[in-house]
């Protein structure tokens, strides 16, 4: 072999087992980090499966699908004082949905009702109610809401002849009506805690079972018993465990079996609002586990019962 | 010919609050029949199937079954009403609302066969079933508890 060519071979040798000294540590570091990042995969995946539960539990946010169209993409009409508004897109739609907001961005617009350009959202969406949501039940809830397929649909604007709707009667409302709640970091896991938290913070039942005065405030001393005119118009019924116009006479089996299946023990099916949130559009009430339905039902049937015919 | 115009007013006048009152007797008489397929029937059904009172189940079934056969008979042409929660569509396509009552029929007869035989846990099955059947009609052709305006629906 020339020297010439033991030369070249030399350096390439020399040049090329440098480079790989310098690889060593990194690829070491990689075969190190490959369990990490599985875990950290496997972490994430849990942290959707639970979010999606959380959504299903919340009755899929029915509000944010006009029915029959295009699933979370908002622009449903709901009255209001004065006024039409129209539920927003959720989908992760960088334009017109939630895409460009970071997860304080949503929790903040969920939980006080700011959005992140400073812009009031009406009460009409629960945050006061959703203000009590677990930590660890919105960061799992956010990280699902991610996964929607992005949708590209503009929110009508607020309909009403009032100025300052949004502006300046809205955080009015909310000072003087507004009942906000601190969130705890782990929700209740199991019981009457757990159907209670799921009940008010969560499922809001209390959104459309219990009737609102012509300000949109809820009357809260008939708390769940009831409304002739609930959300949208809709007659909901009175499910506190008055014997005679409540729920005092079900059993909490068969109060767990309509919230999982829409079913009353008379054979009879539940419509409209109710019927979409046990069905939801992915998921709904209908995927909530037998032990959380039956947390609800225990939770409803502990409750102080109140006469109120609704019908 | 004379022509008594007393007599033409009062039949005429008979016959327009007849032909007023029709519709809503029949829709009074349809809300009746079926808030008692619920609250009577049914519910001694959901009764009978907790006790495993197969005797009580096969009666509420044959129950059941002789009222689907007159159901047809309180949705006349002409009986959409606010009153009432039956919609526009079961005129509309009123072949495929009449195939519902022989559903529920066929899940009654099922449900009471289960009872006949004193299969309980089948019996848990039919009786979901016509809880389905039920509700495969309510779903076309029911409204919801009336709702404030169409821009809402």
């Amino acid at each position: 072999m020339s020297s010439q060519l033991e030369g070249d071979l030399f350096r390439f040798y020399v040049e090329n087992s440098l480079k790989a000294t310098h690889l060593l540590p990194i690829l070491f570091m990689f075969v190190a980090l490959i369990p990490r990042m599985v875990l950290a995969q496997e972490d994430r995946k849990e942290l959707i499966e639970r979010g999606q539960y959380i959504f299903g539990v919340a009755g899929g946010c029915a509000c944010h699908t006009v029915p029959k169209g295009i699933p979370h993409a908002g622009g449903r009409a709901f009255p209001i004082p004065f006024g039409t508004v129209y539920a927003t897109n959720i989908t992760p739609d960088k334009e017109t949905g939630i895409g460009s907001w970071s997860d304080k961005d949503i929790i903040r617009a969920m939980t006080t009702g700011v959005r992140p350009n400073g812009e009031w959202i009406l009460p009409i969406m629960p945050h006061e109610a959703y203000s009590g949501i677990a930590e660890e039940d919105i960061k799992a809830l956010i990280t699902y809401l991610r996964t929607l397929k992005p949708v590209r649909k503009e929110t009508p604007r607020l309909k009403t002849w009032v100025p300052f709707y949004r502006s300046l009667l809205t955080p009015l409302w909310l000072k003087f009506f507004g009942r906000f709640s601190t969130p705890p970091r782990e929700a209740p896991k199991d019981g009457i805690p757990r159907g209670q938290y799921l009940t008010d913070h969560v499922s809001l039942c209390g959104d459309c079972h219990t009737p609102r005065n012509f300000l949109g405030v809820l009357k809260r001393g008939l708390y769940l018993a009831g409304s002739r005119t609930g959300l949208l118009g809709e007659e909901s019924p009175n499910i506190t465990p008055d014997n005679e116009t409540g729920l005092g006479k079900w059993s909490r089996e068969e109060i767990a079996h309509l919230t999982l299946t829409g079913f009353k023990p008379n054979l009879d099916n539940v419509q409209g609002l109710m019927e979409e949130v046990i069905e939801g559009v992915s998921v709904g009430y209908k995927n909530m586990t037998r032990q959380d339905a039956l947390a609800v039902a225990d939770y409803l049937k502990s409750i102080r019962p109140i006469v109120n015919k609704v019908k | 010919m004379k022509i008594n115009w007393s007599v033409t007013a009062i039949l005429a006048t008979g016959w327009v609050v007849l032909i007023g009152a029709l519709p809503q007797d029949v829709v009074v008489q349809r809300r009746r029949q079926m808030e008692n397929n619920n609250s009577v029937v049914a519910e001694a059904l959901n009764k009978a199937v907790k006790e495993k009172n197969f005797v009580e189940i096969e009666d509420k079934c044959n129950v059941i079954q002789e009222n689907m056969n007159k159901v047809l008979d309180f949705f006349p042409r002409g009986s959409l009403s606010k009153n009432s929660r039956a919609k526009a569509e079961i005129w509309a396509q009123w072949s495929e609302f009449t195939k519902h009552p022989a559903i529920v029929t066929k899940a009654a007869q099922d449900l009471a066969a289960a009872a006949k035989a004193g299969d309980g846990p089948l019996v848990e099955d039919k009786f979901k079933a016509l809880g389905e059947a039920c509700k495969s009609c309510h779903s076309s052709f029911r409204a919801p508890k009336p709702i404030v305006s169409e821009e809402y629906r």
